[in-house]
């Protein structure tokens, strides 16, 4: 929300972002979910015994300080957007970032949402993960705008502070991510039957 | 002190136990697939927020 926010109105711009991430989630969900009602159920399950050892080998080589790069077109949603205007901006780049696979998705443990996705089997809970998924993304915008007036009134920080502080927590994030793999990796390969 | 090696053990561990300890319970619940759903949901919300991180 940083880089658009001058000279247009907040609420509106958060809104908008909030829905479209909403929906972007929902996308992909949705795909997922319909690829995944096509598979058996002897297959699925074979794929959450597979996607859940692979997911505590990577978590267990990120815990041990060894990072595994990852797979994730490595950008950032397109600056032109920016001269779309405020609202049509919010909507793309909250449909691109809700979706999450067109940009940087920063850690392998995005990939248990849609992978989530396709062992439901079924369209409209593939839908409800992922567009949870896309909700807090959208939610967060909210986060920041109040916590920016919280601490601009208490503490005389600015929005950018907060936005350093909140990136320099990228070290902590990447291990929190790598914990979190290995714990949904290991209750999916046990849940599966390993 | 904890050195960063033993902290980093004591959280694969930590985190091992927690995921087998789910999976358990997945396992023995007489409604499974309600239980996993609320894993993955959690799970989303936590990435979407560890995300916030990105530059």
């Amino acid at each position: 929300m940083h880089r658009n926010q001058a000279g247009s109105d907040w609420v509106s711009k958060a809104v908008i972002f909030s829905v479209a991430t909403t929906g972007g989630g929902v996308a992909l969900g949705v795909l997922f979910g319909a690829i995944g009602s096509l598979l058996p159920l002897h297959a699925r399950i074979a794929i959450a015994s597979v996607a859940g050892v692979v997911a505590v080998a990577i978590g267990a080589l990120e815990v041990a300080n060894k990072a595994v790069p990852v797979i994730q077109c490595n950008r950032e949603t397109p600056q032109q957007w920016v001269h779309l205007g405020p609202l049509r901006w919010a909507a793309r780049n909250g449909l691109a970032l809700g979706c999450g696979a067109t940009t940087r998705v920063g850690f392998w443990s995005w990939y248990s949402i849609p992978i989530a996705a396709l062992l439901v089997g079924q369209i409209d809970i593939a839908a409800v993960i992922c567009g949870v998924y896309g909700l807090v993304r959208g939610l967060c915008a909210w986060g920041f705008i109040l916590a920016d007036a919280v601490l601009s009134s208490r503490l005389r920080l600015t929005f950018d502070d907060l936005a350093v502080w909140v990136l320099t927590r990228r070290p902590t994030a990447k291990l929190l991510g790598a914990a979190h793999l290995i714990v949904v990796g290991s209750a999916v390969a046990i849940a599966a039957g390993l | 002190m904890v050195s960063t090696t033993q902290f980093r053990c004591g959280l694969l561990v930590a985190s091992l136990a927690v995921g087998a300890a789910i999976g358990v319970a997945v396992l023995q619940s007489e409604v499974a697939a309600e239980s996993i759903l609320w894993l993955f949901l959690l799970s989303s919300a936590y990435v979407a927020i560890l995300q916030q991180t990105l530059p």
